[in-house]
Parts: C-alpha cells; structure tokens; sequence
C-alpha cells in the first residue's frame, strides 16, 4: 500500500491536534493540550480506487520561542497549513511558515485551512483578506475540529492531489 | 561489543540500545523493554536484527539525521530528537526520544520513553502558551478599543464637518438675507471677519478664540434685520432719531443669538462690538476691561472695514484714513494692544480684503 507523509504546520493552538484528532479517531476536546515535539498517526484513505496509508505528522506549533525543526518536514508529500480565525496573527504565522516548508520541500501540494469556524462572532480575518488569499492562489478550506465541518473534505482533498 | 556494562544499565533503565552495523543495517544490543515491543516501530526481522522503516517514520527520520550526526560526532556528544508521541493502532500511546553517539567508534542510537520528564516540560510549555493566549486575548481587546475609536473619532470628524457645513450656510443665508435689505453693507461681514481673524492671529490668540472671533464677525449685525429698510439704505446723514434706531443693532443682534450654544461668547461680543474704552460706545456705555477683547477687535475691524467702504450717505474715505482713525484713536476709543495689533496687520503684513 502507498504511503505518503503528511504534515499539519502553524502556530500553537490553532488546532492542528484537534483536526487530526477529528480526521482519524473522529473525536474532539475542548481542552487545549500543547504539543510538544511532534506527534505521528496514520489513518487509512481510499481515493478513488487507490488506498493509502496517511502518515500524520502533528508538528508542535510555532510560537516566539519554539520554531518547527526543517528535517520534520523530510519525506512530507503534502502539508495543511493551519490558521486560527479568531487569531489574526496566526494566518502571518502560516504564511511565513509556509516560505519555510516550501523551501525544504518544493512546491509540493498544500492546503489553507481557516480553523474554528465554528466560533461565530469571534473572526479575526475578514473575508476581504479571505478573498485576497484565494485571489492569491491558496486554496483554502473552511474548519471546524469541533463540528466536523471540513476535516474530512481537507485531508481527502490533498490526498487526491498527492498521487495525482 | 560497546560498553556491555553500559548497555547492560540502559537496558535496566528502560531504554533500547541499537548498533548500526558496517553494511548499515541496525541490530539490538539488548531484548527490548515491553514497550518498545508493542509500539512496533520496527520490523523486527530475527532475534536482534531488524529494519528500519522508511524516513516517513520518526525514527526513520531521525537515522538521517544520525547518519549526519556520526560524521562529525566526536565521543560523549549526543544528538537528542524531539519527543514524539506514536500509538501502536490500539490503545497503547507512547512518547518516546531517540538520541544518536558514537560509543567505541560504534554508531549508537539509544530509543527511551520520555513520560516523566517530557510531562514537566509539557506542563512548562503549557502554561506559557496559555499566557501567551491571554495575552494575545488582551492585545486583540485593545485593539479592538483602538479600532472603536479611531471609528468614533472618524464618526465625530465627520458630524462635525456636517455641523460646519451647516453653520456656513446658515451664515450664507444670514448674509444673503442683511444684503437683500442693505445692498450696500455686502460683503461687510465677511471682510471684517478677515480683519478681525487677522489682528487676533496677530496678537496670537488660541485658535478656537480666533473661530470665535470670527463667527462674531460673520453675525454681528444680525440685529439689523428687524430694521426699517428705508433707515438701512438711507442715501443722507441720519437723524439722531434714526442713529437711534441704528444703535438698537447690537441689542437684537444679541437677542437672537443668546440662546444659541456657541463655543465660546459670540452673542456677547456682537452686543458689546460698538462699546469704547472710554465709555462713549453703546449699548451700555462699558469701558476698560468691562469690553471682552473679542468685542475689542470686532469693533477696531468693523471701523476699518466700514471707512474702507462706500455707504449710501458717503464714498469709501479710504484706507488711509481708517489707519488714521485707529492710530490716532488708539487708546482712547480702542484698545492700544487691538490697535497696535490691527496697525501691524494693515501696514506691515500687507492685509488686503479678499472679495
């Protein structure tokens, strides 16, 4: 069977954990649990016809202190950038992040995800700076670890591009 | 085979020990603890030796890492990875570490389980990542104030531009209304706004006294609206009985303007604006420092503005005359520091009236 590593990148608690968490065991906390160092999970997808084992790796976000480690990206086929809505500088976070991933790894496929979709009335990024994304060229997917909303849609979609 | 005693104490201590060999395959120098057996992260082939998975694996990875490492590596330095939390499909969740040495030039890679001292370093992070979101939780709060009231002041900016607008034409009107009445007094407000804005400026008032003065200037004979028009436009001298009447101006003036909420004592300083120093204007005979010294220089301009002007019982007498009238009048009917002010204006920073 194929396997291809995957790799969740952005700042901390932006919800990296709990969308993988959703995606493989299909369960959610609300409590915010830190990760240090990095976590791997798989999970088995069936694209189409083909099968595939995803390797997850959860990397430790990045924050003023702690930056992600570039041989954690070795091997990735494909990453998901994480923003939190509700936290504007985590999309800068994302960007910047991403200029590191693509340096380590190419122009390999990737996805926006625009998290905590859920939390109404708590946006920090306005659809304009939305719309200014997609014009740019990302391809970004609405989440919610919470509610489902997305998680599945994200992880199959960059799969599909994978082995495309 | 390295440090068997060495070895013999990790393996004690929970740890797994694995030599790479020459041709690069690996082999356990000791029976896996329990854990490492159940997390099944290699390909245990037989007895000691085994596989390891490819780079998409953490320690797939990090034997590139070590590979690196053992190349410069020089004895007693350890390359340590990152903890990494990996589950074996069931129940079972381990976080681990791998750290890579040379031991008796032997490329070592030493695997442990890192719960105890990686749950502290957790709790350490943990904490202040929730800061940091406190934190960031304040800032956005304060930004958001920030935002609210660079709104509100741009909210304030603009009613206020409406209010000025509002306010111009309400003078424009007022204007348009005396000049209909008194064809030949046109333009007079205006100009004695000019004036009196520019001895103000001269005499370095604040710049709200100065829009105070000035607005007085554009209103003050608003009074003359409830004159007869046959008085107003009288082609000869007046009668004192129509002077009379005349005087009444400053009185109304200040009658329709009292209760309107002015920034500052605009319906004050039209009534006083005929008042002298010496006690010789009216409407009440005020002198000295019972004249507001807005009213002061609304009267020094008014006078100078009016001589500058034809009216309908006389030609203009001419500038040169005004400043005549100012100098030589100069503290006896009008104030000597609004005087001198005025006098400067006229001769020295080349005032001229803008029609």
């Amino acid at each position: 069977m194929i396997q291809k590593k995957i790799c969740m990148l952005g700042s901390f608690a932006v919800g990296k954990t709990s969308l993988v968490q959703r995606f493989v065991q299909n369960i959610f906390s609300e409590k915010y649990h830190t990760t240090i160092g990095v976590k791997v999970d798989k999970k088995l997808v069936k694209v189409g016809e083909q099968e595939l084992s995803l390797i997850l790796w959860d990397i430790a976000g990045e924050d003023g202190y702690h930056v992600i480690r570039s041989s954690y990206l070795r091997g990735a086929s494909g990453y998901l950038l994480v923003v939190d809505k509700t936290r504007r500088n985590t999309l800068d976070v994302a960007l910047e992040v991403n200029v590191k991933a693509q340096e380590a790894l190419g122009n390999v496929p990737h996805l926006l995800l625009l998290n905590k979709w859920d939390l109404d009335g708590k946006w920090d990024i306005d659809e304009a700076t939305i719309g200014e994304l997609i014009k740019n060229g990302w391809d970004v997917v609405k989440t919610s670890a919470k509610t489902g909303l997305g998680v599945e849609e994200a992880f199959i979609k960059l799969a599909t591009r994978m082995i495309g | 085979m390295p440090g068997k005693v060495a070895i013999e104490l990790l393996s004690l201590l929970d740890t797994v020990v694995i030599e790479q060999n020459p041709d690069g395959s690996f082999k356990l120098l000791d029976y896996p603890p329990d854990w490492f057996k159940r997390l099944s992260i290699f390909l245990a082939t037989d007895g000691l030796s085994f596989e390891v998975k490819d780079e998409l694996s953490f320690l797939g990875n990090f034997v590139i890492d070590a590979t690196e490492f053992w190349e410069t590596a020089k004895p007693g330095q350890i390359l340590w990875s990152a903890p990494c939390e990996q589950g074996n499909g069931s129940e079972d969740v381990f976080q681990f570490e791998a750290g890579a040495m040379l031991l008796e030039d032997k490329k070592i890679i030493i695997v442990r389980l890192v719960e105890h001292h990686a749950s502290s370093t957790q709790e350490t992070l943990q904490k202040a990542r929730e800061n940091l979101l406190a934190f960031e939780d304040l800032f956005r709060n304060e930004r958001d104030l920030q935002v609210y009231k660079a709104h509100l002041e741009k909210e304030v900016q603009k009613r206020t531009e409406q209010l000025a607008n509002t306010l111009k034409g309400v003078k424009q009107a007022i204007a348009r209304t005396l000049e209909i009445r008194d064809p030949y007094t046109a333009g007079h407000e205006q100009r004695v706004a000019q004036l009196a804005s520019a001895i103000a400026k001269e005499m370095r008032m604040p710049e709200d006294q100065i829009n105070c003065i000035s607005l007085a200037a554009e209103l003050h004979d608003i009074g003359k609206i409830q004159l007869p028009i046959e008085i107003l436009s009288k082609p000869g001298r007046l009668t004192d009985l129509e002077f009379g009447i005349i005087k009444n101006h400053s009185e109304a003036g200040y009658e329709i303007l009292k209760s309107i909420d002015f920034q500052g004592p605009i319906a004050q300083i039209v009534l006083q604006h005929h008042e002298r120093i010496n006690g010789s204007g009216y409407p009440s005979g005020l002198s000295g420092e019972e004249i507001l010294v807005e009213a002061k220089i609304l009267g020094v301009a008014d006078v100078v503005e009016a001589m500058s002007s034809d009216r309908p019982y006389r030609p203009a007498l001419g500038m040169e005359a005004a400043i005549a009238e100012i100098s030589e009048k100069s503290g006896v009917l009008y104030d000597v520091d609004v005087a001198n002010a005025c006098l400067r204006v006229l001769t020295q920073r080349g005032f001229q009236f803008e029609s």
